[in-house]
Order: C-alpha cells, then structure tokens, then sequence
C-alpha cells in the first residue's frame, strides 16, 4: 500500500476556490476522513487524487511517486462514488470482474476472487443480477467489492454510506472498518457526517469552505478542537459571548451576561483584556454542583429531554440557553432551579472574529 | 361521506371518460385503422391470390434474386493519356438483394460515421465545434430528390471532383448503387449521430469515470462501456437509416439505378393506373418493404426498451465529461471528421446553386438569375403544384392536431393497454415505409371491392381526385412529429394541476380547453409546424397516389411535379434547375419552422429518431 501525500493543493473553478491550498500526509494503512459540510471541497479533493481534476496547484504524491499529472487510469486507486456508479449494462460479477480484467488476471483466478470479493461483502449467490435489481444497500456493496478486488493502492470512498437507511448504514460502517483492517489499504473516506467520521476514522481532516481546519484523532478533534468551526461542526455546543476581563497562567476571566466564567484559549493565541470571545461548551461537560465556586452556574430549567444515557436539560442563565447532559439518576424538572459545575480546561474560548466569520 | 368515496373516485379520474377525450380517440384510431393498419393488411389479402408457390418460386430468380450476380464492384483503368479512372460500381445481386444489401451497408456506414462524430462531438472540446454542430444538421434539411443529384454532380459520371482531379492523374466515380449507399451514406448519417449523441450525453458521468478509475482508458473504455451505453441511440438511428434506405428514391434516381425495390414499386404503380390492377411484383415488393422495416423496427424498439437504463444511476454532481482531444485526435477532428462533415453538406448548397443558375455544366455553373423561381410562379403546372401542396399540407395538419392531441393526451394522462397502442401508432408511422403504404391504399382505395361502398368510394384516387386520400395519408405519416411536441409539452404540465381544476368541479373537457390546451399550446403549434413542412415535402404517397392522373389535370402535389420534371421531360433543358428552384422552397420554409420550433420550444433539432 501507500502513503498519499497532497502539498499545497489548490483547485479553483469559475469563481469559487473549491480546494484551497490543502496540504495532507495520509499514513499508509491509514483509515482517513475528510469532514465537512456540504459544498466544503471534499468531493473534489477526493477527485484530484484520483486523478478525475487537475489541481490548478500542488502537488499529490504516492510514496516517492509524484502522480499530480498521472492519468487516472494509472493511479492505481479504486473508488467508491457517491452514486456507486454501477454498470447498468453488466452483470454483478461483470462490475466486480472488470478490473480484474483490465488486470489480464487469468479467468479462473478472476472468478475466484470476485467469489471471494462477494463474500466479504455479503453478496454470494447474486453474480447474475443487473445493479436494478438491487436494493440500495447491495448495490453499495457491490461497488465496494469491484474497489476492493483490484487491491488498489488507495481506496477513494465519496460518502459511500449516505443512500442507506439509518440501521443498514451502522452495519456497513462496521464492515467497512473490519473489511479495511483486514486488508490494510490505504483508504480515504468521505463525509459530512460527524459521527460516521468519528467511529471510523484513524484521522481526521475537518474542511470548511475549501480549507482543511484541523488534521488530528477523533478523540482530539473532539477534545481540542483549535478553531470554533471545528468545535461548533462537532457534537452539541453551547455557545456564550463575552468579554475577557483577565488572565492567570493561560486561564481567562471572562464576563459573559451576568456570568464570570473561566476558560481557556484553544486555538492557542492569547487574548487581550477586553477582548470580545465566544466561549464553547459542550454539554457532557457539565456536572450538577453544590453552592458557590468557580464556574458554578445558576440556572432555571425550562425543558428536559430523555436520550437514554443522558437527560438532556435546557437551562436559561444569566448569560443566556445553555445545554447541559445529565445522568437521568439526576431527577429533574422544569421549573427547577439547578447549579452546574464546569471544568475550566472545558471552556473553549474563541475570538468573536472567528465566530461571526461562520 | 362512505369510506370508498374518494377511492373510487381516483379510479374513474384515471380513466378517459370524458365524451371529448373518446371522441377525438375514436376519430384518431379510426384514421389510423382506415389508412394505416387497413391499407397495410389489404397488402396481405391482396384479391388476386397471387401467393402460388410457382409464382413465389419466381422471385428466387432474376431479376428478383440473383446468385450468380453480374459485374464487378470496382473498375479501375489506365487511359492513353496516363490518368488512371477509379470507378466503384456494384455487381448486380437482383432486386430484393440490392436493396437489402444496399441498406445493409449503408447502415453500417453511417452507424459507423455516427458513432464516431457524435464520440469527438460529445467528450471533446476543440476549435470550430459550434461551426460542425449546426453543419451535421445541414444534411438533414429535406431538398426532396435534388440533393441526391448533386452527389451525383460531383461523384457520378464525369462528376466535378473528377474533374479536378484529373489534373492529379486520376479520376474518382460513384456508378449505379454503389453510387446510391455513398449518397444515402451522406444523406442519412446525421440521424445516426444525433440518436448516438442524444444517448451518449444521457450517460452519467460517474459510470466512466469508474472504469477509468478501474484502469481503463481508451479503447476499452468506450469499448466496455460508453458504446454499451449508447446503444439504445445507436439502435434507435441505425432502424431508422435501414428504413430510410430501402425506401430512398432520390439516391437511385440520381444514380440512374434499376433494380432496387423502391424504383420498381413506382414504376409499377404508374403502370398499373392504367391497366386497372396492381401487378403482383408490386405487391409483393411492397410486402417485402413493409415486413423488413416493421420486423426492424419493432425488434429494435424492444431492444431500446429493455436497455433505458441511461436515467437510472443519478446523483451526485454531473460534471460533463469534456476532454482536449490528443494529437491524433486533432488529426483525426480535422483531416477526416470536419472534411468529411463540410463534404456531406455540399448537396445542400448545391440544391442552392442549381436553383440560382441557368446553367451547371462541368465544374462552374454560369448565369445568376431568379428565372428559376419565376417559373414556378408562371407555369400553370408547378404554380397548382404548389398551390396544391400547402393545400394538402394545410388540410393535413388539421387533422395531425385531432390526432396528435387526443393520442398525446391519453398516452401521457392514461395508463392502460389501450394508451400503449396508442403509443405504438403515433410513432410506428415514421417506420412504415411510405411506398408499401401507398401501394396499400392504391389497393385498398382503388381496386378493392370497398372502393365500391360509399363514403370509401369517394377516395377513388382513380374516378376522383387524389385530394382526400394525400391528405389522409400524409395525417398518418407526419402526425408523430406533432404528437411528440404535444407528449413532451405534456410531460412539462403536472397532473396536479388538471386535478386540482376537477377538483373545484371542472369536467375533464373544460379543463382541457382552460387548463392543459392554453400550457402546450406552444407545442401543438410547434408540432404542428413541423408536420406541415414534413408533409409538403412528403414524397412517397405524393409521387403515387398523386401522380395517378397525369400532373397537367392539376391535382399532383409539388414532390410528385419535382418527380416528373426529373424524370419525364419537362422543364425542358435545365429541368433540375426548375427542380432546384422548388426544393429551395421547402429549404426556406423548413429553415423557417426549425427557426421557429427552436425558439418556441428550446430545443435541438432531434425530430428524428425510434
Ligand atoms: N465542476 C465544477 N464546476 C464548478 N464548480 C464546482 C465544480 N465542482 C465543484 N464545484 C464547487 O466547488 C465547491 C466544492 O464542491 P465539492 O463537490 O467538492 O463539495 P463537497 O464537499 O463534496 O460537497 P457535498 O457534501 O455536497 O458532496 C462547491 O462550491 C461546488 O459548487
Ligand atoms: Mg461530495
């Protein structure tokens, strides 16, 4: 397999830059996800590695192999589109065949690996179905398997989980996941959605409006996300505007409504006394709280909802809605006045510019 | 308030109950079952019991059918003068071979041509490709018989590009059919390459980025699965030149070619008018026509059919492929496509030359002059022709609209057996090779005992005049062009509109006079413009039915005039001038309607095709 390296990718059509100077190291074996909200360049980074766009700039590398101006045909990848792009005029085993094929792999390994392919997916027994006699979910998977069988240096997967149905959706995540490990292939995975970038991914890469934001683990994107568009894309947030009032050894004062609040910069850059910041919260974070102290906070609850691990509580504070998730062993209702606790180090805090710029 | 009211209610909606609806249905089948279907079957039940085995027997030999076949398909000689003449002309198989034959190949030629330009056309981008894309159509345009003629100008007998080339030290000529496939060849690829084109831009993109994400690039690319995808237009193009081509008079006349079936058959019938009865060559040639187009055809509108599948993988963005073309491409874009594209058009401009000269006697034609035109504004003979043409065209699109309105209607709004033959008959015409459908008629109208029953005894094209019968017949045959408009323009207008009008209590009639006519009337219009061109340049019937009373009684239309002057003395001297003259009439009103049509209805020129 292979690393896949992009440096200083940039990609612009008539008008908008929709891959803006994107630069990525892709492990080899690697499971890598490019996040981000719709129309944020994924598809077309996804493109330009494959070798479907030319970048107006940069450079894509495979190894030591520099492959910006190589013909797709020669890429080696394999991808899996959007749509799944199954040949209507072919049967399964022809689509899965077709590589193996452009291969010159001898007839009878051919079959034996598309049988294996199918299998892996799911799928012995329906090599003589037509793609339209398919549900969605095996058509998914016949154009998984037609990727997979090449044994392609990269895997290119274009939200290959976005036509499913919420349970079949979970199922093929998981296959995906032990299907790749088994295989060890480079594989670069597609999609907006967060959750399914979190549950798969080695690494993300997290893209807005043609830049990618911030390359980490899930567990860091999620922990220490360094810009507000990363915090606020991922998982619930609660957001409070203020206005910092002093600083102690990285740890901000900030005054916020009625509320004084300590929290800390992510994105690293230090804050000057009243400077305007948004601070970000997100509701696991908080924990109810006796009387008093730091960053304990007053509020009245005005509606709970039942999620099944968490009660999730909307409290109105001085400083405005916040949301908090409670165990549900913690019984309360609305009307109550609650006081929650939250560890500084969980105060985000971002400078409103970033925030407005959303 | 009972629980099946609305239930039942959708049901009926469902159905064409409305009185106007039946009416107009029942007029439109009655049309088709009295001047499609009927004429047709009286080929088969013809009175003579012609079908004897001895009498069969007869038609394995010559001149029918010739196994042992005489001639050579290509000459080429050295005269004194040391340039060398390259004739390609064509071994005589008989004339049910050639014609087959004929129309074999020239589907493979054009498939070919097709095919090719509608490739470069479609996935790539090059300098001059607007200037190609409205040349392709140029062909197309209908010069009734002319432009075979300048074909035969510049590559049949001591032909213009021999002249030149002579210089060169050789000399090219087209003789008899094999002259009549280069013609058709250039007449009829065009309908290929849309059909092809049409289809090609139809595919999802994804589907061959895929394969080349897969490893393949090139031939094998288009080989596994552009080609595949096209298919449904390459069939749909390919039925329809085969037909084209077995029912073309202009490419034989202009080649001076005997034996094919088409000639024959107006001979035939010409002959016939006089003695009272049809020979049973004739009809068992027109059999022929009608059993190998309708056998074509209706094999290739279920292939098409059961491959649709261009619309079905959508999604994601479409990014229209659109490549440079290589070196090779370019070659290959310029030396052989653009040539051979601005070649196919010369018929055209030569139809223009004719009709704007005295004189086109070896390579330069001399005399500018609009005398042309003013005799056909002057003799009596060719001002009725025309006169009677837009009559007939006139009265015929009267009838197209019953037609095309009541058949686009139920075949969009109703689902039910009946709206798919209703389907079937309004584009089945366009298959039906017109010189079987007159043979038909002549039989049908002329010499059956039914010719003796009033009404049908008024369309006696014999006792009568042909009037009633071109008119009919040219309904019949150009109707599918209105009816598509109306179908599309349909297509565009939601259901929910019409039932949301019912719903406040219109019935189905005042819905379809307030609501659907006044949305497609654009269409109808459109439609309508589209069938009369088509139906003044109608040749078939015209040339047939409106020629059994010799052109000076006044009843013949103009392509049937045309047809005389081109082949029976009139005209004097430059008789194709005269000729030319008219066809660049209809070239003008046809230039005209496309004009038209396009900004009315926002569309390409693509009326052809299954
Ligand atoms: N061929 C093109 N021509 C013009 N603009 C394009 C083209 N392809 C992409 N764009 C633009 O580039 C931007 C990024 O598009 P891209 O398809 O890469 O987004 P995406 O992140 O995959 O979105 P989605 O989640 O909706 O699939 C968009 O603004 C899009 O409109
Ligand atoms: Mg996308």
């Amino acid at each position: 397999m292979v690393r896949v390296t992009l440096s200083g990718v940039t990609k612009r059509y008539s008008g908008v830059t929709a891959v803006d100077n994107v630069s990525l190291e892709i492990g080899d074996g690697e499971i890598f996800t490019l996040l981000g909200p719709s129309g944020c360049g994924k598809t077309t980074t996804l493109r330009i590695i494959a070798g479907f766009e030319r970048p107006d700039s940069g450079k894509i590398m495979f190894d030591d192999e520099d492959v910006t101006n190589l013909k797709p045909h020669l890429r080696g990848t394999a991808m899996v589109f959007q749509n799944y792009a199954l040949w209507p005029h072919m049967t399964v085993f022809d689509n899965v065949a077709y590589g193996l094929k452009l291969r010159k792999v001898p007839k009878g390994e051919i079959r034996k690996r598309v049988k294996e392919a199918l299998e892996l997916v799911g799928l012995s027994g329906l090599e003589d179905r037509y793609p339209l006699q398919l549900s969605g979910g095996q058509q998914q998977r016949v154009a998984l398997a037609r990727a997979i069988v090449v044994e392609p240096r990269v895997l290119l997967l274009d939200e290959p989980l976005s036509n499913l149905d919420a349970k079949l959706r979970l199922r093929m995540r998981e296959e995906i996941v032990s299907l790749q490990r088994r295989l060890g292939i480079t594989t670069i995975y597609v999609t907006h959605d967060q959750e399914e970038a979190m549950s798969i991914s080695d690494r993300i890469a997290v893209m807005n409006k043609g830049k990618v934001l911030q390359v980490d683990t899930p567990q860091g994107i999620y922990r220490n996300p360094r810009s507000y568009f990363v915090a606020t894309f991922i998982g619930r947030t609660t957001t409070l505007r203020g206005v910092i009032e002093a600083s102690e050894d990285g740890v901000y004062r900030v005054r916020a409504g009625g509320l004084t609040i300590f929290g800390i910069s992510a994105s690293g850059r230090r804050f000057r006394q009243g400077e305007e910041v948004v601070a970000v919260i997100r509701p696991e974070d908080f924990t109810l709280a006796g009387d008093g102290g730091v960053n304990v906070i007053q509020g009245k609850v005005d509606l709970v909802m039942f999620l099944g691990v968490f009660n999730q509580v909307k409290l109105s504070t001085p400083a405005g809605p916040i949301t908090v998730y409670l165990r549900p062993k913690f019984k309360v209702s609305r009307g109550d006045q609650i006081q929650v606790y939250v560890n500084p180090e969980d105060v985000k805090l971002y400078s409103i510019e970033e925030a407005v710029e959303d | 308030m009972g629980k099946k009211g609305p239930r039942a209610a959708s049901l009926l909606d469902k159905l064409p109950v409305d009185p106007v609806i039946i009416v107009m249905l029942t007029i439109s089948l009655l049309i088709f079952a009295l001047f499609l279907i009927a004429p047709l079957a009286s080929l088969f039940l013809s009175p003579r019991n012609i079908l004897t085995t001895d009498l069969l027997k007869s038609y394995l030999d010559y001149p029918y059918i010739s196994l042992e076949p005489i001639g050579d398909e290509w000459i080429i000689t050295l005269d004194r003068d040391g340039v060398t003449h390259i004739i390609f002309t064509w071994r005589n198989y008989g004339i049910i071979l050639n014609t087959i034959m004929a129309a074999i190949l020239v589907t493979i030629f054009t498939s070919i041509i097709g095919v090719l330009v509608a490739l470069a056309m479609a996935r790539y981008d090059f300098p001059g490709k607007n200037i190609l894309r409205v040349l392709v159509i140029v062909p197309l345009l209908y010069t009734p018989f002319v432009n075979a003629f300048v074909i035969y100008k510049f590559l049949g007998d001591g032909g213009i590009i021999s002249s030149i080339t002579s210089h060169l030290g050789f000399t090219i000529e087209f003789q008899d059919i094999a002259g009549m496939i280069l013609a058709q060849t250039m007449m009829f690829w065009p309908i290929v390459y849309l059909n092809v084109y049409s289809s090609m831009v139809q595919i999802d993109p994804s589907l061959e980025e895929q394969a080349e994400n897969l490893g393949a690039s090139g031939l094998k690319l288009f080989r596994s699965v552009t080609l595949p995808l096209s298919m449904p237009g390459l069939a749909s193009g390919a039925a329809i030149v085969f037909i084209f081509s077995m029912e073309d008079l202009a490419a034989p006349l202009a080649f001076k070619v005997e034996d094919v079936i088409s000639i024959r058959i107006v001979k035939e019938i010409l002959s016939s008018a006089t003695i009272m009865e049809l020979s049973p060559d004739t009809v068992i040639l027109a059999l022929i026509l009608v059993v190998t187009a309708s056998t074509w055809f209706i094999a290739i509108k279920r292939y098409v059919s059961l491959r649709q599948y261009a619309m079905v993988v959508r999604g994601g963005r479409w990014t229209p492929r659109r490549f440079k073309p290589s070196l090779l491409g370019y070659l290959l874009i310029y030396l052989l496509m653009a040539p051979w594209t601005l070649f196919s058009a010369i018929p055209q401009f030569g139809v223009l030359v004719y009709a704007f000269t005295e004189q086109w006697i070896g390579v330069t034609p001399t005399g500018l002059t609009l005398d042309n035109f003013r005799y056909i504004f002057s003799e009596p003979v060719t001002l009725t022709a025309l006169k009677n043409s837009l009559v007939y065209a006139g009265s015929a699109v009267l009838v197209i609209i019953v037609i095309a309105v009541s058949s686009a209607y139920v075949a969009s709004r109703v689902k039910s057996r009946l709206a798919w033959l209703v389907d079937l008959l309004s584009t089945i015409p366009i298959a039906i090779p017109g010189l079987a459908l007159a043979t038909g008629l002549i039989i049908l109208y002329g010499f059956s005992r039914a010719s003796e029953v009033w009404p049908f005894s008024m369309l006696n094209p014999i006792e009568y005049s042909p009037a009633l019968l071109l008119i009919l017949a040219y309904a019949v045959r150009r109707s599918p062009f209105t009816t598509r408009a109306i179908y599309a323009g349909l297509q565009q207008v939601h259901e929910a509109l019409e039932e949301s009008a019912m719903n406040l209590g219109a019935s189905r009639a005042r819905v379809l006079a307030t609501i659907v006519i006044p949305l497609i009337g654009i269409n109808i219009f459109s439609g309508a413009l589209i069938s009369f061109v088509y139906s003044v340049a109608e040749v078939s019937t015209s040339i047939t039915v409106g020629r059994i009373h010799p052109i000076d009684e006044g009843y013949a239309p103009m392509t049937a005039v045309m047809y005389e002057y081109l082949t029976g003395g009139y005209g004097g001297g430059n008789y194709i001038h005269i000729v030319a003259a008219m066809a660049t009439l209809i070239l003008t009103v046809q230039l005209l309607v496309i004009t038209v049509t396009n900004i009315l209805l926002k569309q390409r020129y693509a009326f052809i095709g299954v």
